[in-house]
């Protein structure tokens, strides 16, 4: 039996994942590699890269503006993740009650997070612009304050999060959404037998039920907003003063603008980091979850 | 008679006028920017500046926005451009990916789930991380773009069609995903079409390829979503108004036409159209796309 299996080894599967392993392991793998090489090496391009040991990571470390960046990419991460989160779920919740509708809704709320980031940063823009846009001419018609918001320090990267929301929250929904509608109406049954009433039914069976779910889009969004990008470069430039520089924005700054690709690739490996630290989990824990969403 | 407020049906029907409610609160808040954008986008300059008050929809519509925002920069090349590397690369990257996933999910071979889960790092890694080392390494591609055979002294593949298209072909996520939905087939359909002669290759074209309609499905959804959208590869890798893609091309209004916000909404509407009318067609299956679109076993 054992031999007739080795007999039927399929040698031609090598060659079926030949087109794709050969992209995979050139832009990817490859790049993987080379990045943390990178991280360690001076290279500004006119000479070829030299070892530069942890040089690049050590100015990290002491730079305020990457101090600032890893605070503000944190900052615009929970503002995103928590908000779209609970959002996301409570509509879900109220949206799991009616039968007609749904799909209408539903379209709507997820629509926003189809458009790029480019269309919805220009978007957002216009609703800030302080001369003619659609929030300061609210403001000033009931007679409140308006301003320049988004080159205001304080209030910049709020702004900035409030389209991150508007474009998280459906995406979130929906994840909810299939999970709720995977719960056992069983249940609630048994809740109603009880007596039980739905802010009971809500805190008892829906909540506990729905954490694999809720991990699961922890993570998925998290993942996203650790790399926001459009966002900042459309209405911000990473300004006033870098209250809106990323991590991203960041990498992009030092490697495309400053032609420091050793400090870029050192930025890019603490984002790799991060990103690989919720993945991981995500891997670990966060299997049945999505199962669930099913 | 009264209704007894605490009667079941009382209760139902509240719950349903609240619910609705609250839906109907959030969905306008969810749509009105997009509202204002593309009514913004039909708006005569006279009406943005509110000569006569601010009005949420336009008093004389002006389609014409969209004609001068075309006209504005070379959109038609933008379009084709956005339109051909979207094409391309989600058919492509279809077809090496689902080949790649019922290589890794139905044939055997020795090795085979070393390769799998060296494939996973591939979901691990986010690309902007990997940004640096991909221009350096598109730059300096052999015999491309006036490079010598070393990949030095041209641009390589930078500015071109294959530097949006290619890195895109090979997406991890695209095999892993594929490779779980042929796992499900029973593996007795392909001994049953071995022990009839066939090639894992053509076992692959009649019966796999057909099956996988709805994993294919999500996939073309996800990917084309991805590179339409794209915006900060593109930045990276090109820099010629030759290639520009849609995303870039809303850049345009920056820099020109910075009062003409009517312009810019139309353009911005005009790029965000394609994607929403396919998801108008096929909400079902966009909806399929986002529950798969995880990092799941």
């Amino acid at each position: 039996m054992f031999s007739k299996r080795q007999l039927r080894y399929d040698y031609s599967g090598y060659l079926l994942l030949i087109p794709n392993y050969l992209i995979y392991t050139t832009f990817i793998l490859y790049p993987v590699l080379r990045v943390i090489y990178l991280s360690f090496a001076q290279y500004r391009f006119v000479t070829p890269p030299t070892f530069a040991g942890l040089s690049n990571y050590l100015y990290l470390l002491e730079s305020d503006r990457f101090r600032q960046a890893l605070f503000n990419t944190m900052y615009y991460w929970i503002g995103t993740v928590l908000v779209s989160m609970a959002l996301g779920m409570l509509i879900a919740v109220v949206l799991n009650r009616p039968k007609r509708g749904v799909s209408l809704f539903r379209s709507i709320y997820y629509l926003p997070n189809l458009l790029s980031l480019v269309v919805v940063g220009i978007a957002w823009l216009w609703i800030y612009n302080p001369q003619i846009g659609i929030l300061n001419s609210f403001l000033r018609s009931v007679g409140w304050r308006t301003s320049d918001w988004l080159r205001d320090p304080d209030l910049a990267m709020t702004l900035v999060i409030i389209p991150g929301i508007w474009t998280l929250t459906g995406f979130n929904m929906i994840i909810y959404l299939a999970g709720l509608q995977g719960i056992d109406q069983s249940y609630y049954e048994v809740a109603d037998i009880e007596g039980a009433g739905s802010i009971r039914k809500l805190f008892s069976i829906t909540l506990p039920l729905l954490r694999p779910i809720s991990f699961f889009v922890f993570v998925m969004s998290s993942i996203r907003s650790f790399q926001v990008f459009e966002l900042i470069y459309i209405m911000t430039g990473g300004g006033p003063r870098g209250t809106t520089t990323t991590l991203t924005f960041e990498v992009y700054q030092m490697g495309f603008m400053h032609y420091q690709m050793g400090r870029a690739a050192a930025a890019s490996v603490v984002l790799m980091f991060i990103v690989l630290i919720v993945t991981v989990t995500n891997f670990w824990y966060g299997r049945e979850g999505f199962n669930d969403a099913r | 008679m009264r209704a007894n407020p605490r009667s079941r049906r009382f209760i139902e029907t509240r719950n349903t006028v609240a619910a609705y409610s609250v839906l109907s609160i959030f969905a306008i808040i969810m749509i009105l920017p997009f509202v204002i954008m593309v009514s913004t986008g039909l708006k005569p300059m006279s009406e943005l500046f509110m000569v006569d008050g601010f009005h949420l929809f336009p008093k004389n519509p002006q389609p014409s926005n969209y004609i001068e925002a075309m006209q504005s920069a070379a959109w038609g090349r933008y379009f084709f451009n956005s339109i051909f590397v979207t094409f391309v690369a989600t058919a492509g990257s279809l077809f090496i990916n689902s080949l790649g996933g019922f290589s890794l999910g139905v044939l055997k071979y020795p090795g085979r789930d070393v390769l799998f889960l060296l494939l996973l790092i591939g979901i691990m890694v986010p690309f902007q991380a990997l940004i640096v080392p991909q221009y350096i390494l598109l730059r300096s591609i052999p015999l491309a773009g006036g490079n010598n055979l070393l990949g030095r002294g041209g641009t390589g593949w930078l500015n071109t069609y294959s530097a949006l298209i290619v890195p895109q072909l090979a997406g991890s996520f695209g095999v892993f995903l594929c490779r779980q939905y042929f796992l499900g087939v029973p593996y007795e359909l392909y001994e049953s079409a071995k022990v009839d002669g066939a090639k894992p290759m053509t076992a692959f074209m009649q019966i796999y390829l057909p099956l996988s309609k709805p994993v294919l499905t999500s996939l073309a959804i996800l990917k084309s979503v991805h590179v339409w959208n794209d915006f900060f590869y593109p930045l990276i890798m090109t820099s010629s108004d030759r290639m520009r893609t849609v995303q870039l091309g809303l850049q345009t209004f920056q820099g020109y036409a910075l009062n003409r916000w009517d312009l810019m909404m139309a353009a911005t509407t005009l790029v965000a159209l394609p994607i929403i009318i396919a998801f108008l067609l096929l909400q079902r299956q966009f909806v399929q796309s986002a529950l798969s679109s995880g990092l799941k076993g």
